[in-house]
């Protein structure tokens, strides 16, 4: 016979003395996000309040809320319209916690009438949360419309070409009517993007409709649009290997390539710091035909050398300190007498302390980035190079300062949150000069973490680089040919990673972009620009020179990181963050 | 009767945390051997420098804090267990540099350490450790650095380098109660510790090159000087009191000294710039960070107070700086 023992109560209790000991104890909850609402209906109102709740047993944070964009019906971006929310992001939310959101929406003009979707996502470590938004755009002067007429092109447009539609709208006496909202609409659906004023854009090549509508008439306009018929390759050329220090920017001038190092980086026991720049000689070649070689070095007080620029007349240079030891950072001055062997003029760090990120040199001036916020701009008389001095400061009132690009005057300032920000410093629209600069006008509505920009007088547009990781980031163009009131009216988007500088061969049109681990873009900017320029056939090439996946950087390895590009003698050199310099021959 | 016996999971020992500002991390370290066991990523901006500064635990061990310095300055809460990021505050700041909590460990103080605004009057954000909220933000002084609460947790002592300043605040509706110049014109007071009595306050003079022992009553009174090493940077007092330990960013070296200097000896460190303090349980081993330069790596070295011996020591990061004990 078996007899079983029951667990005594003593030893039953022993166990769960020893267990509570252990720290054993019931599992909490994870944290649960969640709306008080899954739909938020805003109809005709353009705010709204919903609350965000952490339903779960943990907290959690931040908590970052993400808008959506705005998109019409058929699905393309409309730009220059936004979704925004307050707060942007949570710090914290423990159990039980909840905090209120509000959402605004700020819509262009340029709308067509209709019923509209977007969302927001409310996003936390590992866990998330979505929330339906849902507008209407409604219109006048419907009713008094019964015919509608297209007026044709006279030509087959290409992908990407920006067209007018004029459209007449009459009434039953046959009057033309002005000011009728009209629904533009393109068929299929994404097949283009049209505004509310008829500006139309093409995204697919082959046959479509454009259809607009005014009140309960409608026209329709088949058209057949053209291939852009662009098509090139980047080809490697020429390499400058460095793969002991990050490679950060470039600047070349005559026969001279200078780039700067960054950060530290290991090669097994092996630390290097980004204290150093380097001068290469694109004149010869190397060990091997297509190699350049690095002819001098410069170290300096820093450890990321993040910008260097060379004036226009070749006389003297600026690097960048930050980190620097003496906790001092500020700009170095080299004479480029010799431009292969720069000599140190001075270094100079008032109110530079924080460290410079970026540096910008037109003539007498040096504009000169300050890391942090409440920094911004510096603006130096480097007319005396031994004894600079700073002449001029500017703070956008929020965020931080990136970068400056100056042009025809105009300073333009990528000043991360509060958007791109431009400066008269000579040009005259606001009495301006690089010892007094004038604000002109700002554009905030930019999706934040406005990296970089190039102007282009020529066409009227800057190109603003959004540098987002988590996104990723994307170019946007602006229409700046009215300079007090910029606009965007563009986008370009590569997936997988965010943009970081570019370069436009303004003889071609040809924007060249900068993309990380996605390497190096070359991009048509010819003509009117209009809607989302990665749907119209614009992109000529893009190089991921050195392999890697598209979508990291992954620092430290042989995979390509493309910090910038620069169009000089008929190549577009690039620096890379791990592999040092290429030399590419252009897809046009 | 049945002898039960059972294994419980081992409870970690001390361990240490430690910022690398040049490379966007948080580094754990066993506290024993020094050997890293873990990092965390504070690189919200992985093509840009944010430099991560100052780091601290809260008094129930429960959570740890850290300051990032660069962008849009942030202040970051993590769950000890699991090291779990649970909470971002982006600080309505120009800059971060070091946080220092209640003795309750409710409340975090933060200065604005805004060096590059020109002397502008910049301020402290006072900030509920338990949903982020910021409680106050007064302005108090230019590029204020350090702001150091009482034991008791009624007044905060903050540190003005760039006017040679030290405020008292006192934390029933953050207001200023005193104010003071403190040492000579330049002195560059950087931080503090006050004495576990909470009378006095020791502050490290970086261009004196001196601890100052101040009393701290209706009136602020010098009382005594501690000749350091160059460029003193942080101090910590040791748990019970004594001794005092100084890390001079300048000379390389370390200060252990009692708060009054009558017994005092400098310690050469293995590594350039020494500048983060810490003690854990043991008041005979304390920890100190050195930044490295644009050469070489930073690191953290432990130490025997008593003897002045270096028991460990590790190289990581790369502009190392504050440190911190988890128990």
């Amino acid at each position: 016979m078996i007899v079983r023992a029951q667990p005594s109560l003593l030893a039953t209790a022993t166990l769960g003395i020893l267990a509570s000991s252990c720290g054993v104890s019931e599992p909490e909850l994870p944290p649960h996000l969640e709306f008080s609402q899954p739909v938020l209906e805003l109809g005709l109102e353009r705010t709204g309040q919903v609350e965000i709740r952490n339903t779960g047993g943990q907290s959690i944070g931040p908590v970052e809320l993400i808008p959506g964009e705005i998109r019409e019906p058929g699905g393309s971006m409309v730009p220059g319209s936004r979704l925004s929310l307050d707060p942007v992001e949570v710090p914290t939310l423990n159990p039980g916690d909840e905090r209120l959101l509000t959402l605004e929406l700020s819509l262009d003009g340029s709308m067509n009438s209709g019923e509209y979707d977007t969302w927001v996502r409310a996003r936390g470590p590992e866990v998330s949360a979505l929330l339906a938004v849902r507008f209407t755009v409604l219109s006048e002067l419907e009713a008094a419309v019964t015919s509608v007429t297209i007026v044709a092109p006279s030509f087959d447009p290409r992908a990407g070409d920006v067209i007018n539609l004029p459209l007449e709208a009459r009434d039953t006496a046959g009057t033309l009517l002005q000011g009728v909202p009209v629904y533009w609409s393109v068929q299929p659906s994404q097949a283009g993007y049209v505004t509310k004023n008829g500006r139309f854009v093409g995204y697919k090549t082959g046959p479509m409709s454009v259809i607009a509508q005014a009140g309960t008439i409608s026209d329709t306009l088949a058209l057949d649009i053209l291939h852009r018929n662009i098509d090139g390759s980047f080809i490697v050329s020429r390499t400058g290997r460095e793969v002991e220090r990050y490679t950060s920017d470039l600047w070349l001038h005559g026969d001279v390539l200078y780039s700067g190092t960054w950060g530290t980086r290991q090669t097994g026991t092996q630390s290097s710091f980004g204290n150093t720049l380097n001068i290469w000689d694109i004149s010869t070649s190397g060990t091997t035909l297509n190699t350049i070689e690095k002819i001098f070095s410069i170290e300096i007080d820093a450890r990321v050398v993040n910008d260097v620029k060379v004036r226009a007349d070749g006389e003297l240079a600026i690097i960048t300190h930050e980190g620097s030891d003496d906790a001092l950072n500020g700009i170095t001055i080299l004479d480029l007498d010799n431009p292969l062997a720069p000599t140190v003029v001075s270094r100079f760090t008032s109110e530079l302390e924080s460290g410079v990120h970026n540096v910008w040199i037109e003539g007498d001036y040096a504009y000169l980035v300050v890391d942090g916020v409440g920094n911004g701009l510096r603006i130096l008389d480097i007319s005396d190079p031994e004894n600079p001095s700073v002449v001029a400061r500017f703070w956008a009132g929020e965020s931080f300062l990136h970068d400056v690009y100056v042009r025809d005057g105009l300073a333009f300032l990528s000043h991360w949150n509060a958007g791109l920000v431009i400066l008269d410093v000579g040009n005259g629209i606001a009495d301006g000069s690089p010892e007094n600069p004038v604000e002109v006008s700002r554009l905030s509505e930019l999706g934040g973490q406005t990296h970089n920009a190039w102007y282009w007088p020529e066409s009227g547009y800057v190109f603003v680089g959004e540098e987002d990781f988590d996104s990723p980031g994307i170019m946007h163009v602006v229409d700046l040919r009215n300079l007090l009131e910029p606009r965007e009216v563009a986008t370009f988007r590569v997936p997988g990673q965010t943009p970081h500088n570019f370069w436009l061969d303004e003889g071609s049109g040809t924007l060249y972009l900068a993309w990380y681990g996605n390497g190096i873009r070359a991009l048509d900017v010819t003509g009117d620009l209009l809607g989302e320029l990665d749907h119209q056939g614009r992109e000529i090439a893009g190089f991921i020179y050195n392999g890697g996946s598209g979508t990291s950087c992954n620092r430290g390895s042989g995979d390509t990181c493309t910090w910038a590009p620069q169009v000089h003698r008929g190549l577009v050199w690039v620096s890379d963050m791990n592999q040092g310099l290429v030399g590419l021959e252009p897809p046009r | 009767m049945v002898i039960l016996t059972t294994a419980c999971s081992p409870v970690p020992g001390e361990r240490l945390l430690v910022t690398s500002g040049f490379t966007d991390q948080i580094f754990v370290l066993d506290a024993r051997t020094g050997r890293v066991t873990d990092s965390l990523s504070l690189d919200r901006r992985p093509g840009e420098r944010d430099e991560p500064h100052s780091v601290t635990v809260s008094p129930d061990g429960s959570h740890f804090y850290a300051t990032l310095s660069h962008g849009e300055p942030s202040f970051w809460k993590y769950e000890s267990d699991g090291l779990r990021l649970v909470g971002r505050l982006t600080l309505p700041a120009n800059g971060a540099s070091r946080v220092r909590l209640s003795p309750d460990g409710s409340i975090a103080a933060i200065p604005d350490y805004w060096l590059s605004g020109g002397g502008a009057t910049s301020r402290v954000a006072f900030v509920r450790t338990d949903d982020l909220t910021v409680l106050a933000n007064p302005k108090l002084c230019p590029a204020p650095h350090d702001a150091v609460f009482s034991p008791s947790g009624d007044r905060v002592a903050v540190i003005c380098p760039l006017s040679d300043e030290l405020v008292i605040i006192k934390t029933d509706g953050f207001v200023e109660i005193n104010r003071s110049k403190i040492g000579e014109t330049g002195d560059r007071p950087l931080n503090a510790a006050w004495m576990a009595e909470g009378k006095n306050l020791l502050v490290a003079l970086a261009n004196g090159s001196k601890l100052l022992k101040l009393e701290i009553s209706e009136d602020i009174r010098e009382s005594s000087q501690v000749i350091t090493g160059t460029q003193p940077a942080q101090l910590a007092v040791a748990p019970g009191g004594s001794p005092v330990v100084v890390a001079n960013r300048g000379s390389g070296s370390i200060t252990i000294t009692t708060s009054d200097g009558t017994r005092s000896t400098e310690i050469e460190l293995p590594g350039p710039h020494p500048h983060g303090v810490a003690f854990g349980q043991d008041p005979t081993v304390v920890y100190v960070t050195y930044e490295g330069d644009t050469r070489t790596l930073g690191g953290v070295v432990a130490i025997d107070v008593d003897t002045g011996a270096i028991l460990w020591r590790t190289e990581v990061g790369s502009f190392t700086l504050g440190v911190a004990v988890l128990p």
